[in-house]
Formats: C-alpha cells, sequence, structure tokens
C-alpha cells in the first residue's frame, strides 16, 4: 500500500504508538486526584506542557493548552469574538474548522496571488483601526503554501497592534520551524494526528496576557482554559512524536524536499499537460498540490485506490453537488478546474521507489482515462 | 378516530371471473404482509360479500392505513368502526365519528346497505332516521344532500355485525402483486425508472430490480440513492430484491472496443443482456425499463428496435407514450421525485459520446458481436453482484444469500 495522504492523517511512529499502548496499560489514575498516582501524572503532564512549548520558543510569553482536536482549538478562539464589535481578515482557502465559524462575521479576504502567496503589502493595506482579528494557515492543507508569519505578524502589529493574530499550524508545526519568540503571535492551534502522533490530541498556544471564555468548564483543568479530565496516554505519545520530530525537523525537511522535486520532475515527464500552480518555492514540501486537466480526480482517486494507492482530492466534491469549490476559488485555480485537482502528501516514510512506483500507477490510469473520454 | 375496522375494496375483482380466489388469495397474502409489520397488535381478516375486511382489537394507526394506499390490487378502503347488529348503536357511532373530524364538511348524505336479508329494518329507512339523528345533533352545522354531498356516511349491515364509516381513502387500485409475471427491473438513478416499476407493480407484476454500478467511475454514494428508491419501491411490492452488479470494466472494454458514437448503445445493450441473463435466473418473463421516446439517443425508435434484438425476453417500457412532465409529476406522487433529482455521478453521462449513433445500423451490430465476446463477463459479474433487501419493516440487509431473500 501506497499512504499520501498524511495531510490529512497521519499514522503514528512506532515509538509514539509504544509509549501510547504502555501508557494506557499503566496510566490510569486520574491527573487531577489527590493521591501519588494523581499527581505524578499531572507532573509528567507539564513536562509534556514544556516541551510543547519549548518547540517553539514560547515559555515565557505563552501558555499551552491541550484540546480534543484542532477544530476545538479554532473554535476556542473564534468563539470570543462578538458579532456587533469584530472586523475580521481571513481566509476562505483555509480549513472549514475556522472558515466555518466565521462566515456569520463581517470578514475580508486575504489577498493571495495566483501561486497562493500572501500579497503582503495588500495585507498591511487593509489594517486599519477598524480591523480586531486576523487568522490564517502556517501552511495551507489545500495548496501546502508556506507563509512567512513571523514576519507577516510584526508587521501587522506595527501597524495596529490591538489586532489578535491568530494562527492555524496543524498542518506547519514540526515539520518547518515556528518561532513565537517575539510575542507577535496572539495564539496558535496544533494538532496530534498531522505529525504522527494519536488522534483525540491537540494543542492551543495563547499568550499569557491573554483571557478568554473556555468552550469548556467546570472541572477547572489546563488551569481553567479547558475543563476535562487530560488524556495522559495521548499526551506522552504526543510528546514523543514531537521529540523525534523535531530533532530531524531539518533533515526531514531536506528529504521531503527532495521526494517533492521528483515526483514533480517525474510526473511532468510522464504526463506533460500535468499542472503545478503551487511552486515549491514557497510551499511546505510534505504537500503538493496538482491539476490534471480532462480527467476527473474523483476517478483517478478511486482507480489509485484500487491499486493499494491513497491520495486526497477535495473532500466538498465527491458526495456533493459537483461545482465550484471555494476554497480553490480563493486559490485562483480555474473553475473548469475543480474537479481536477489532487493532492499528494508526503510522510518521511516514503521513499524515491515509492515515488516512482506512483508515477507509473498514475501516468498509465491517465493514459487509460484519456483515451476513454 | 379510532378506527378498529378497514373495509377493502378490490379493484377490477367483477374481471375475474374463475380467477377471483387466487387473486383475492395473493391479495390477502400482500396485506397480511404489511400490517402485520405496521400494526403491533393481533389483527384478523376475512372475506365477506367480495369484500375484505380487517378487524383488531387495537385501532389501526396511520401507517398501517398509508401501506394499504400502496397495495396494488386495492381500489379504495373504508375506514370503519364495526358494532353488533344492534340498531340502537348505529347513531351515536356515526355521531363519535364525525365529531372527530377537525373539519366535519357542511353537506352530507347517508347510505344504507343491507346485505343481511333478515335485519327487520329496510335501507332507506335506515338512511332516514339516521340521517335525521345526524341532522338534529350536528343542528346548523350539517345540511342534508342528495347530490353531489361532501360527506357520505355509510351504514352497511352485514351478516354479522353493522359497520359504520365516513372516511373512503382511494388506493392504487389495479391487480395484486404476483397475479402478472415477474420482471426484472432495470434501476437508474434518474425520475424514469422507479416511475416505470410502480406502474408496472399496479398491473400486479411483482419485480427483481437490477442496477449496473460503474464503480471506479462513479463513487458508493451512488448506491446509496439507488437504495433508497428501492426503499420506496418496494412499498409496492412484497419482496424487493435488488441486485448492484459491478459494470465499470466491462463499460471500459467496450469502450475500447467499439466506435465511439456507438458507446452508450453498446453499453445498455450488454445491461440489457445481462439483465435477461437475471431474469432467467430468477424466472421473470420480461425486462421492465423506464424508456420513454425520443428522451435522449438511445431511445429513439431504431435504438429501440435495436434494443429489442438483444434479448428474447419483451421489454415493457410503460413510459413509452409519457411527456418529461408527466413522468416527473407522477415521481412527485410515488415518492421518488425528491431522491431522483438529487446530483449522482451518472456512468452513462460519463461514457457518453459528442455525436451517439441515433439509426444504430444491424450490420455494424454484427461486426461488433465478432469483435468483442462479453458473455462470460456478464455471467461473472452477476454471480458477483451484491444483493440487498428490504424487508417488511423497512430495514435495508445487504449482501444476502439467494435463499434469504423471499424470507
Amino acid at each position: 500500500m501506497l499512504y499520501f495522504d498524511h495531510a490529512a492523517s497521519t499514522p503514528l511512529t512506532s515509538k509514539a504508538l509504544e509509549v501510547l499502548q504502555n501508557s494506557f496499560a499503566e496510566d490510569s489514575a486520574n491527573p487531577a486526584a489527590a493521591h501519588r498516582l494523581g499527581k505524578d501524572l499531572s507532573k509528567r503532564i507539564d513536562i509534556a506542557r514544556e516541551n510543547f512549548l519549548k518547540a517553539i520558543d514560547g515559555k515565557e510569553q505563552y501558555r499551552f493548552i491541550f484540546t480534543g482536536s484542532a477544530t476545538e482549538s479554532n473554535n476556542t478562539i473564534i468563539s470570543q469574538l462578538r458579532i456587533e464589535s469584530s472586523r475580521i481578515i481571513f481566509t476562505p482557502s483555509d480549513h472549514p474548522s475556522t472558515t466555518g465559524p466565521i462566515r456569520k462575521f463581517s470578514t475580508i479576504d486575504i489577498p493571495l496571488n495566483n501561486g497562493g502567496e500572501i500579497i503582503i503589502e495588500k495585507l498591511i493595506d487593509l489594517i486599519d483601526e477598524s480591523i480586531t482579528f486576523i487568522t490564517f494557515a502556517s501552511v495551507n492543507n489545500h495548496s501546502g503554501n508556506l507563509h512567512p508569519i513571523e514576519q507577516i505578524a510584526k508587521l501587522i502589529k506595527e501597524k495596529n497592534n490591538k489586532i489578535h493574530i491568530h494562527i492555524d499550524a496543524a498542518q506547519g508545526f514540526a515539520k518547518t520551524p515556528i518561532s513565537l519568540k517575539n510575542g507577535y503571535i496572539d495564539s496558535m492551534t496544533v494538532s496530534g494526528h498531522k505529525m504522527g502522533g494519536p488522534k483525540g490530541i491537540a494543542g492551543l498556544y495563547l499568550r499569557k496576557n491573554i483571557s478568554i471564555n473556555p468552550l469548556l468548564t467546570g472541572g477547572g483543568h489546563e488551569d481553567g482554559f479547558r475543563a476535562s479530565t487530560p488524556v495522559a496516554p495521548l499526551i506522552f505519545s504526543w510528546e514523543r512524536a514531537l521529540i523525534d520530530q523535531m530533532e530531524q525537523i531539518d533533515s526531514n525537511f531536506e528529504n521531503i524536499k527532495r521526494l517533492n522535486h521528483k515526483l514533480r520532475d517525474d510526473l511532468k515527464k510522464s504526463i506533460d499537460v500535468i499542472k503545478f500552480p503551487f511552486s515549491l518555492d514557497c510551499t511546505s514540501p510534505y504537500i503538493l498540490t496538482f491539476i490534471l486537466p480532462n480527467v476527473s480526480a474523483d476517478i483517478v482517486l478511486r482507480h489509485l485506490e484500487r491499486k493499494n494507492i491513497f491520495v486526497s482530492t477535495s473532500s466538498a466534491c465527491s458526495s456533493r453537488q459537483k461545482g465550484i469549490n471555494p476554497v480553490f476559488t480563493a486559490l485562483h485555480i480555474p473553475n473548469q478546474n475543480h474537479k481536477n485537482v489532487l493532492r499528494i502528501s508526503f510522510s518521511t516514510s516514503l521513499c524515491p521507489q515509492d515515488i516512482e512506483l506512483f508515477v507509473i500507477e498514475l501516468t498509465q490510469i491517465y493514459n487509460d482515462l484519456k483515451l476513454l473520454f | 378516530m379510532n378506527y378498529n375496522t378497514i373495509l377493502v375494496n378490490i379493484d377490477e375483482i367483477w374481471m375475474k371471473g374463475r380467477n377471483q380466489r387466487s387473486f383475492i388469495d395473493l391479495l390477502i397474502k400482500h396485506i397480511y404482509h404489511r400490517i402485520s409489520a405496521n400494526h403491533s397488535a393481533d389483527f384478523h381478516y376475512r372475506r365477506e360479500n367480495q369484500r375484505i375486511i380487517i378487524e383488531s382489537e387495537v385501532p389501526f394507526n396511520q401507517d398501517a392505513i398509508d401501506i394499504l394506499t400502496k397495495t396494488p390490487g386495492i381500489q379504495s378502503i373504508d375506514l370503519a368502526i364495526k358494532i353488533p347488529l344492534d340498531y340502537k348503536d348505529v347513531l351515536p357511532t356515526a355521531i363519535k365519528d364525525l365529531e372527530s373530524y377537525p373539519n366535519l364538511p357542511k353537506t352530507f348524505k347517508v347510505v344504507c346497505t343491507r346485505a343481511n336479508k333478515n335485519f327487520p329494518m329496510k335501507s332507506l329507512e335506515v338512511a332516514r332516521d339516521i340521517g335525521g339523528g345526524l341532522l338534529k345533533h350536528f343542528d346548523k352545522h350539517l345540511q342534508a344532500k342528495m347530490n353531489n354531498q361532501e360527506l357520505t356516511v355509510k351504514v352497511r349491515i352485514l351478516d354479522t355485525n353493522i359497520y359504520v364509516s365516513s372516511q373512503k381513502i382511494f388506493g392504487m387500485g389495479g391487480l395484486p402483486v404476483g397475479s402478472s409475471d415477474r420482471l426484472v427491473c432495470m434501476l437508474s438513478g434518474g425520475f424514469d425508472s422507479p416511475v416505470a416499476s410502480y406502474l408496472m407493480a399496479k398491473r400486479g407484476c411483482d419485480q427483481t430490480f437490477i442496477f449496473f454500478y460503474a464503480y471506479p467511475y462513479v463513487g458508493e454514494e451512488v448506491q446509496d440513492k439507488i437504495i433508497e428508491l428501492t426503499k420506496v419501491l418496494s412499498k409496492f411490492q412484497r419482496f424487493a430484491p435488488l441486485y448492484i452488479v459491478p459494470f465499470g470494466d466491462i463499460q471500459k472494454k467496450i469502450s475500447e472496443k467499439c466506435k465511439a458514437s456507438y458507446r452508450t448503445i453498446l453499453i445498455r445493450k450488454a445491461m440489457v443482456e445481462c439483465t435477461n441473463i437475471l431474469a432467467e435466473r430468477v424466472g421473470a418473463l420480461g425486462i421492465l425499463t423506464g424508456d420513454a421516446l425520443g428522451q435522449v439517443s438511445s431511445q429513439t425508435m431504431s435504438s429501440i428496435c435495436f434494443m429489442d434484438r438483444s434479448t428474447n425476453l419483451p421489454i415493457i417500457r410503460p413510459l413509452i407514450g409519457f411527456n418529461k412532465e408527466e413522468i416527473i409529476s407522477l415521481s412527485r406522487k410515488i415518492g421518488t421525485h425528491d431522491i431522483s433529482v438529487r446530483p449522482h455521478d451518472d456512468a452513462c453521462a460519463l461514457f457518453s459520446p459528442k455525436h451517439p449513433a441515433t439509426r444504430p445500423s444491424e450490420s455494424y451490430r454484427d461486426y461488433y458481436n465478432q469483435e468483442i465476446d462479453i458473455k462470460e463477463d456478464l455471467k461473472i459479474a452477476l454471480d458477483n453482484a451484491e444483493v440487498v433487501r428490504i424487508d417488511k419493516f423497512g430495514k435495508t440487509i445487504r449482501n444476502i444469500t439467494q435463499k434469504q431473500i423471499f424470507e
């Protein structure tokens, strides 16, 4: 089997799985309990918290709150906003867990160029006293665009330092370098299962001087920011994945970049009409989106799955009305190509031979379909 | 109002002569099958004076009443209250019945029929008496009218009981399921084939359904749509097995071998041939499709001739003379419209050429038959079909064996 859908979800690394299994077997106390078992667990969770803060240089200025999912983290921040008093800058090309809750507000779109990059001067021009909130992903989950979040945040704060800047780093965390040491970013979402950790655990970085009304209240957990018994096994497992990824973050990045580059080259050679709208210069190499003209991406996906090769098409298309996808429109993908978009996402478990096999299968499928249709 | 009795009036019964008995037997079987799934208490039925009478201690609910309107062979049902052969109870019962109406009509008439020749009063007497009693009770509200009355109160004096009723609900009419021969119905996700199925159910044809599943050219969601259509159509049948036949590879094979303009019609031809094989297996004597003349290129007269020559069995096309509007209107009436209207990947549209052949030639057919032999592929596809059944409670059961179909 060839799994190319890591942007949707990654398998647990073997070490993370081991930690998870052991912890579920041994760590069954409630971390809030008054006895030694509970207190020990609580201490270990705090150590994990420290590691997450260290990973983004945030120890002094930020707190880190464990949540159940990146969706929850995004919803937590957005639920603080009030319709009457908010003017929001966001991009419809981002993940539904931000674009969904934001829909009811008065919004302005972040200007993107044809390669999906944020046009920074135009964005800064949009900033004035009336703007209260801006959010975008550090790596876009559809195009892979990698945005210089610290640089952009600095420029925004210089123009209006009252704006709350929220970054969705679910795709970028532990894969691309992120540092919050300058404190321009107010809050940031990260996710466990996008980086070799388990599903069901995620996090929210929040600058210490910011207070919020929590979504979940009652037990006072997470310093009052998110009531629910913390799931120690999920936290420790994720921590393990984090430490391993951070150790290799640069070498992983280079390896993936090579794989991405190879895939682009090999595909271009076998299928000359293939289009790569988002350049390797401005994207995270972990995500590669391309357009296969004249064939339906859904049909290609189903042909690939028969060969046990798994890729991604836009989830909006398959089962509902086939039409224009607003995410693709925001990314400047032409309307007539919305049904031709495929996304490949990598992990370090893949190797060049996997790429070669994929290219062979995809080319065969493409040629068959081209003849038929 | 609580109706503990339903009088079932049978359609076309006068036509049946010597076959009446088996005809009514089939109808009773179907009614029993349906009521037992929709009525939680015991009930019994009997035949009396060319009617079927269904009775229960517990009043019949709306589901039981609805399902009878979807049972072919039933001309109408009267919702009645059964009382003993005692005249003094008739008026109070009629009053109670009319009082339960949220909007009582203004004009009415009482009709009495007396099959019991020993009963002391004559029909006209009863009608006048009850009519008078009702006028008195409802005072200003009701008005007696002999023609075009909005409400007819019926008092039926039978041998063992008296039945008082005022609500008549019309059913599908037609012939009971199973009284005509079995057909295999080719289902697509569109408006036409479900309506065709309904029309033939009404004429007593029980049906086996077949759907050609063109994965990987279409996704699994299309199966859900077809199963939902089958659920609606199964209400007009006793058993409605659905065969989902994997057809993607066959469609590809055909498209690779034939002229582009012939693709649609040759794929349809393969579907008909496969349906033929299924018909032989399940003892069906005809193939049922939703073809209407001239709707698409494969439905010209010459295409129809071409298709008919691909099978020994008759292809029944009840919609052949219908306009699209008429079909859509019927689909609303039978409850398939909102399912059919949902968009889905249509494999036929996907493979259809820019310029389809509207007058397919027989000589090309002969050439094509030599070039490609898919008979084995069709048999294998049918062997690999998933069989889905909707049980009498409306539950979907998938991957069943042949034996389980008729349980």
